[in-house]
């Protein structure tokens, strides 16, 4: 997430541009939401880059351009010059315009050259045939044009091939790793050979439960009560009757020597400790069922609702996040989830997925004002090492698991001991920025029409920043602002 | 240790500082010995490629490059380690790799992470003297060393962390270790796992070179 910073450039010849199909823009309050469409990247223009942008849509000649840019934001003709030419400059070197005789800005670094070549397919191919020109019009100098020149297009075209193919693998990480298959216990034998050992062994196993999160119906099959009881009490609220048809079955095994999550014969999960494996059968139960769903977006966010709509609370991990969704639970909002938002495919609403609301070592003091028997839950280890308590949610806390509600807030909450505890409205741009900053994931590549859902979506929203000191204080400014 | 490719110290442009107190967030919880990245940028102020590509090595790149690692050790208060990156791509320059790096060390105090397979790697994919490159590498700057598996791949050597380490490996690591002191020595596998038995004979003969040359300041 990137703003496109302007500085003086010179030189720019009179001419019509065109845009490749690369990029695409929507306004959002007064600022541009760009869409790269080959990167899959969203940026926030800035209010010059923006009106830039409409202008090359609108088809204006650069020379109308810089009048006009220089009328609306009271410019002199060369400042205003320097603008759309370093804008244009930009563009054309990542590909999102096409131009007859667009320069770079000020000599630009070697590297702002290089990652230009790396992400810009059709770069690429005009240099392939013409460097010199390309490096002309990239406007580089001295040692670092002769070192661009030098490169080979053959060893461009084999990096950015690498590139893409690292950020593929990085989107679609594979289920069950070589880590895990291989991975040695601490009882010397491998996950495998645990895994084999107690497959076996759940064959009569010694417990069963069924859990129901969004659409999918989950089947745990443990081989010991003790691994049951553990993971029950994270997933109890999620229970259900046996069902007709169960869409995912685990098997939790192993012993002395650790636990193995199974999904059919494929160890996904193992951990060493009985107290590691509620958080791990959780996420795996999760991860299932988010990968069965048709959703728009995950945010990372703890979600309520107020019976009509829902307010989104995206933050990352340490803000307070799960501790004002606990809060506000507590204070009659009904419970959505404490880490994901779900936004629907079609209709981007949220879905409830009620994952138990998990306190921190940090928070359990002000949850236990509100629920004093907090302190004897049983603890639980999460993968990073940090301790948890599951809160045992009663029904009428949480949501119906087949509602969708409409979004009608985003606040961010940002916890700090120094900080006074208020309610305070920010532009719906830098909302969407954060927005993105905490977007997990999208299913697949988005497109244009994607982007403007997103961006329509937002319009629809109230947005804040909450920094808070005082949890009580915070559920009161939300309870007072988000009535239905 | 923290190993990272996040910090692109040969972008062009400030240091993002959001992204600099999450690392020094991270650096206080995790209290490593050292922080390491790639002798690389991986994100300019337009782009970020998503992993470290290689730099025209220069006096510019020099001085940019330095400023960068000085913000970062200075942030960290910590050793920050440059590893030699291995690429398809040749970048020209008016420096070699290795005097780049002589010169960095000493503006700087930061350190080397060699990765001696990348070396390897590049030296067969590039043409170059792997041996050459190290004789030109003032030894005292490599703090930290890493080998691991290789394979060739249509002609082209892929530094892949799988596999044995190739006996080619084997005596660049020994000339490493002949020229200098390290303080820790690492084998790298991220997939094709072999035996644990065959895994610890891959670490004895590590410890078995580092232990002749009574070369290695900290446990392998």
């Amino acid at each position: 997430m990137q703003e496109t910073a302007l500085a003086p450039t010179p030189r720019l010849p009179d001419q019509h541009v065109r845009t490749t199909g690369g990029g695409c823009l929507f306004v959002l309050d007064d600022v541009g939401v760009f869409f790269a469409v080959a990167r899959q990247e969203l940026y926030v223009f800035n209010t010059s880059a923006t009106f830039i942008w409409c202008c090359v849509e609108e088809d204006l000649s650069t020379d109308a351009m810089v009048q006009r840019y220089g009328e609306v934001f009271n410019l002199s003709p060369q400042e205003a010059e320097e603008h759309v030419a370093l804008a244009l400059g930009q563009w054309w070197g990542l590909g999102y315009i096409e131009a007859p005789d667009i320069h770079g800005a000020t000599p630009p670094s070697f590297a702002t050259a290089l990652a230009q070549m790396l992400s810009n397919d059709r770069l690429r191919v005009e240099f392939a045939s013409a460097p010199e020109e390309i490096a002309r019009r990239l406007n580089l100098e001295g040692s670092e044009r002769d070192a661009f020149i030098a490169l080979e297009p053959a060893r461009l075209e084999q990096q950015a091939q690498l590139l893409q193919d690292r950020m593929g693998r990085r989107a679609t990480p594979p289920v069950g790793t070589d880590t895990l298959f291989c991975g040695v216990t601490h009882g010397g034998r491998t996950v495998l050979e645990l895994a084999v050992d107690g497959r076996m062994q759940c064959l009569a196993g010694a417990a069963e439960r069924h859990y129901r999160l969004l659409d999918t119906n989950c089947r745990l099959r443990f081989a010991s009560v003790e691994a049951e009881s553990y993971v029950h009490a994270a997933l109890g609220h999620l229970a259900v009757d046996e069902p007709a048809e169960s869409h995912v079955t685990f098997d939790i095994v192993g012993g002395n020597d650790g636990h193995v999550v199974l999904d059919g014969l494929i160890p996904v999960r193992y951990c060493r400790q009985l107290e590691q494996l509620a958080p791990l059968v959780k996420n795996a139960v999760a991860v299932a069922a988010i990968r069965r769903h048709r959703f728009f977006l995950l945010l990372h966010a703890g979600v309520v609702s107020n019976g009509e709509r829902c307010i989104l609370l995206p933050a990352a991990a340490g803000s307070g996040k799960s501790t004002l969704t606990a809060g506000l639970t507590f204070a009659g909002f009904r419970y959505f989830s404490d880490e994901v938002a779900v936004l629907e495919e079609e209709t981007l609403s949220v879905r409830p997925f009620p994952l138990s609301l998990g306190v921190k070592r940090g928070a359990l003091t002000t949850i236990a004002e509100l629920w004093p028997e907090a302190h004897a839950l049983d603890a639980h280890t999460r993968f990073d090492g940090e301790q948890v308590r599951y809160l045992p949610l009663p029904p009428e806390c949480c949501a119906p698991p087949e509602t969708a509600c409409v979004a009608g807030w985003l606040i961010f909450p940002r916890y700090g001991a120094d900080l006074d505890t208020e309610l305070r409205p920010i532009r719906r741009s830098d909302a969407l920025r954060r927005v993105i900053d905490e977007c997990m994931a999208f299913p697949k590549s988005w497109d244009e029409r994607a982007v403007e859902k997103l961006v329509q979506w937002m319009r629809t929203l109230e947005c804040y920043e909450l920094p808070m000191s005082s949890l009580g204080r915070a559920v009161e400014l939300i309870t007072e602002r988000c009535r239905p | 240790m923290v190993h990272t490719e996040q910090l692109s110290v040969g972008a062009p442009g400030p240091l993002e500082a959001s992204e600099l107190a999450a690392l020094v967030a991270l650096i206080r919880d995790v209290k490593p010995l050292w922080l390491s990245d790639h002798l690389g940028f991986r994100c300019t102020q337009e782009v970020d490629l998503g992993s470290p590509v290689p730099l025209s090595f220069n006096p510019r790149t020099l001085d940019l490059v330095a400023a960068r690692v000085c913000r970062i050790m200075d942030a960290c208060r910590l050793p920050l380690l440059l590893e030699n990156l291995n690429s398809p791509l040749v970048v020209q320059g008016t420096l070699s790799e290795p005097a780049f790096l002589n010169r960095l060390c000493a503006m700087t105090g930061c350190g080397v992470l060699l990765d001696v397979t990348g070396l390897f790697v590049s030296s067969r994919n590039h043409g170059f003297d792997a041996l050459a490159w190290l004789q030109e590498l003032d030894p005292a700057c490599v703090v930290q060393v890493h080998v691991g598996g290789c394979r060739e791949n249509d002609g082209r050597w892929e530094d892949a962390h799988a596999g044995p380490v190739p006996e080619e490996v084997w005596a660049l690591l020994a000339e490493v270790l002949q020229r200098g002191s390290i303080e820790a020595l690492v084998l790298e596998r991220d997939a094709g796992f072999p035996s644990p038995e065959e895994l610890a004979r891959e670490l004895r003969r590590m410890k078995a070179l580092a232990d002749a040359g009574d070369r290695i300041g900290t446990d392998a």
